[in-house]
């Protein structure tokens, strides 16, 4: 793949992707780009902030609410948790259980514990089970990455 | 399929294997025991009941550790010890009540007993390795999959 950069005269930036199809790997590239500028809207103490996806621990399903948990506050995003799947991932977001989405740059450290599951210990001390049906994702979703590195 | 029941079934497999082992943990002490002793056969009732006794035990020491929790440190310690503990008073009592060793010195109960706790620190043991090995390649492929953000 080729990278280049060519000046204009004009003010607004742009960037084109040139594919013969919108494979896996231009979803990414896409994907990426997008992530870099996206800001997501939450409220949070009657506040709406604006805050990239990267701040966030990780995403949770509290009695039909999903709140975002960033690393100074939670706040309260109108995004559904399948929707914020969607929009992830490819940003290294992990869904560890019907009501979570991880943020997997913000896991310090795995645990392999009794009945096939993990225990993620997060950067900020938390820490959060994955069953073992989700385990076995997990354990998908880091060989593939790996895989694909290779 | 509900859940549930897939939770269950899985679960089963695990109870299952785990019985399967200890059973013929269970049976190989006793007779070997019983061996040294001078006596070449145990009867098929006690083999039953061994095999019984093991699946109750296996559930058991599923049971506590069912919960998809954090268990604080002294949780997990005290569990851990009704893993290996819990299944000897288990086998004592059912001997005790099938009456595995009428016509045998009370020091064959003692030393069964005895080896069957030796047993079930050491299944608890292997399993802990095994635990810290799965733990250190998760950690691995965690450090690798960083990296390979980081530098996309």
């Amino acid at each position: 793949m080729n990278i280049r950069i060519e000046y204009t005269q004009n003010n607004e930036k742009e960037i084109v992707i040139r594919c013969r199809e919108e494979d896996e790997e231009v979803q990414q590239i896409k994907a990426l780009l997008e992530f870099q500028y996206q800001k997501l809207t939450g409220i949070c103490d009657n506040q709406t902030y604006l805050f990239r996806p990267s701040e966030v621990y990780y995403f949770e399903c509290v009695d039909n609410k999903v709140f975002a948990y960033l690393k100074q506050r939670v706040c309260n995003v109108s995004y559904s948790l399948e929707k914020l799947e969607k929009l992830l991932e490819y940003q290294g977001f992990f869904r560890c259980s019907k009501a979570m989405i991880l943020n997997m740059k913000d896991i310090e450290k795995f645990q392999s514990a009794m009945g096939n599951r993990i225990t993620a210990t997060l950067e900020n001390g938390e820490e959060v089970v994955i069953s073992r049906h989700y385990a076995k994702m997990l354990r998908a979703y880091l060989k593939e990455d790996r895989a694909d590195e290779q | 399929m509900s859940s549930k029941l897939k939770r269950y079934m899985k679960s089963e497999v695990d109870v299952d294997f785990f019985a399967c082992v200890h059973a013929i943990s269970m049976v190989i002490i006793f007779g070997f025991e019983l061996y040294l002793y001078g006596i070449k056969e145990i009867s098929f009732m006690i083999i039953f009941e061994m095999l019984v006794l093991s699946y109750l035990i296996s559930w058991m020491q599923k049971l506590l550790f069912f919960k998809e929790k954090i268990y604080s440190r002294l949780e997990f310690t005290i569990r851990a010890a009704l893993w290996s503990v819990v299944p000897v008073i288990a086998t004592a009592m059912t001997g005790r009540i099938f009456d595995w060793y009428n016509g045998y010195p009370e020091w064959i109960e003692a030393v069964f007993l005895v080896l069957m706790l030796i047993y079930y620190v050491m299944v608890w043991g292997v399993l802990q390795v095994l635990y810290k090995d799965d733990t250190n390649r998760l950690n691995q492929m965690l450090g690798e999959f960083k990296i390979s953000k980081i530098m996309k």
